[in-house]
């Protein structure tokens, strides 16, 4: 399975994609921006130009030639998305830090970019990855429809989640709040968030074995 | 020993079915895999590498069952498919780097002797390869990494025939020690003619006939005889054809009677396809 | 040896190679003890099938006139010359056999052949 991964990181990624998460982090520097369109674009467009690649280079009989199971190509091209956005996410949390830092000042309409947000984003790409990979696995070839599915679903978390924020007193309180009780509780949803996005991608890893192994390549 | 044994494959798709293909291929030979477009010889292909999963039936391959030891049997096998494109815009070096750490036996040595006898530049990009360098290049992969059996799908497609020439050179040169087998599907039946040492002919998903060149030949022969002879012998032909000076057909050796008095030869492979292929157009 | 193989003769590839080396050996130019190449060698180097090589080899053992040992190779079989002339004669006179219907269905008698033959030959 390393190999696959390494297969993927040198052949079919293309180098730009891990610079990108660089670029996009740097939109952290927007003060009082809705940060949450930051890890979307990962969504809008590695995703869809990664896929793509993948579909032009026939990575799929590629691989499928190679003494690989089938198990494995689906587990190496999780691991593939899933670190692609733990890049996205920690270099986004890095510039995040530093726009904190940078303005210390300004007013957050959106989510200040804290623990507690990381944590929510964290559940938006895993309730991405849920919905894309084993929708993808399906043919382990079509993904518009995947794709379509699983950028709804996250937007829609993302909107409802900001929307709360604003809306309701108690949302807000827990996620823009800077006292130390809201910033244990942030920590906690941080760590909630990681939780729910190591169980989700696994889950989402799971199901796509078992659809892709009823694929005629 | 056989390096390759397929037994009562079966698979059904929507609007197509592989129906009891059985065959096999003694190590150290060259078999030809021929039938037209989509007779089901990409599919059988695809079952030998288990891509496809077979309603039913079994492969073996060098004894071993595919199903069971499907990774440590892939290690053996090479496969290359004429006009696919994997990572074009990948130079050589990098792929090959990339595909090497699949393979436990991967031997260095070798892959220099074949880049070399091949005359294959590491550093161009795949995409600046003609054709039949990118057949060689997989082939230069597959016997680096030690594979016995060479599965090549349409390998000579695309090729002029200089390059074909030299491509069917190369593959007789493999299999010229014994240790190599190739099973080569193609639709050209000229490549065959020559390098083949067994053919097997499929036709409409089902194995039409598998044996040795000359004997697969001989179980048919061609009838030339007038008009007026047609009527007696056209219930035993497999198909015929109409001209002015009356018909030519294909007929089962085994059905051809002495006594009829017409002129009878022993067909090429083209011609077999070819009557066989105006079978099925008679029933549409 | 010396073969030269036609890809566009009726006859196959097996029995012109067998008839090749049978007229070579008959005429002695391939003498007793000659080892023959061995069969995936000689398959390559004329690039033609090994089982059509060794389908010539078989059919030349079947004649007599080679004989293989296991483990070294074929050889050419030690002949009288008068076992020769009689494997010779059996090849032409089936040779033969097809020439004449040939001639036969263009009405040639006998003697419109030999004397067709004389100004050829």
């Amino acid at each position: 399975m390393y190999n696959l991964v390494l297969k993927d990181v040198r052949l079919a990624v293309p180098p730009f994609f891990f610079i990108l998460p660089f670029l996009i982090g740097a939109l952290m520097l927007i003060p009082g921006w809705i940060y949450f369109i930051v890890l979307l674009y990962f969504c809008w467009i590695t995703i869809p130009n990664l896929f793509n690649q993948f579909k032009a280079q026939n990575d799929l009989m590629f691989t499928s030639v190679l003494p690989v199971a089938k198990r494995d190509m689906v587990k190496a091209r999780v691991a593939v998305i899933v670190g692609l956005e733990l890049l996205h996410i920690v270099i986004a949390a890095i510039f995040g830090s530093i726009s904190m830092v940078l303005y210390p000042d300004v007013t957050y309409y959106f989510f200040p970019p804290n623990m507690g947000f990381w944590g929510l984003n964290l559940v938006m790409l895993a309730i991405f990855n849920l919905i894309f990979i084993p929708m993808f696995y399906k043919t382990a070839y079509k993904f518009g429809w995947a794709l379509f599915a699983a950028v709804t679903a996250a937007m829609l978390f993302a909107g409802i989640a900001q929307w709360l924020g604003i809306q309701s007193p108690v949302v807000n309180d827990l996620f823009y709040g800077t006292g130390t009780q809201q910033v244990t509780l942030q920590a906690f949803i941080l760590i909630a968030g990681i939780m729910i996005f190591a169980a989700l991608s696994i889950m989402a890893s799971r199901l796509a074995v078992k659809r892709f192994l009823r694929v005629e390549l | 020993m056989l390096a390759l044994d397929i037994r009562n494959v079966n698979k059904s798709y929507p609007n197509f079915q592989l129906k009891n293909v059985s065959f096999q291929l003694e190590k150290g030979y060259i078999m030809g895999f021929i039938g037209a477009n989509g007779a089901g010889k990409t599919t059988t292909i695809k079952s030998i590498l288990n891509m496809t999963r077979m309603d039913s039936g079994e492969i073996h391959v060098f004894g071993k069952n595919m199903a069971n030891h499907e990774f440590e049997l892939k290690q053996e096998i090479g496969y290359a498919m004429g006009g696919a494109e994997f990572y074009t815009r990948c130079k050589v070096k990098a792929l090959t780097d990339v595909i090497k750490k699949f393979y436990a036996h991967w031997d260095d040595e070798t892959y220099r002797i074949y880049l070399r006898k091949f005359k294959l530049d590491e550093n161009k990009r795949i995409a600046e390869l003609s054709t039949g360098m990118k057949v060689k290049y997989s082939i230069a992969i597959a016997l680096s990494h030690g594979a016995k059996l060479l599965i090549l799908d349409e390998p000579t497609s695309g090729l002029d025939p200089v390059a074909r020439d030299e491509l069917l050179d190369i593959f007789q040169g493999l299999v010229a020690d014994g240790e190599i087998s190739i099973l080569f599907s193609t639709h050209i039946t000229s490549d065959l003619e020559k390098c083949a040492d067994f053919i097997t002919f499929i036709e409409d998903g089902q194995i039409v006939r598998s044996g040795e060149k000359e004997e697969f030949k001989e179980s048919y022969l061609l009838l030339n005889g007038a008009a007026t002879q047609l009527n007696q012998v056209k219930d035993r032909l497999i198909s015929y054809k109409m001209n002015s000076f009356g018909f030519t057909g294909l007929i089962l050796a085994g059905d051809y009677e002495h006594s009829w008095n017409m002129k009878a030869a022993t067909p090429s492979l083209e011609e077999i396809m070819v009557y066989f292929a105006k079978k099925e157009d008679a029933y549409v | 040896m010396n073969i030269a193989l036609s890809n566009t003769s009726d006859k196959p590839i097996y029995q012109q190679l067998f008839e090749r080396i049978s007229a070579q050996i008959l005429k002695g130019e391939l003498e007793n003890g000659y080892c023959l190449p061995p069969i995936r060698q000689a398959a390559q180097e004329l690039s033609i099938s090994v089982i059509t090589v060794k389908k010539a080899w078989e059919e030349l053992e079947r004649c007599g006139l080679i004989h293989t040992i296991t483990g070294k190779g074929c050889f050419v079989a030690e002949l009288s010359s008068d076992r020769k002339l009689q494997i010779r004669d059996e090849m032409i006179s089936k040779q033969m056999l097809l020439d004449t219907s040939y001639y036969k269905s263009f009405g040639l008698t006998l003697d419109d052949v030999i004397a067709m033959l004389k100004k050829v030959y």
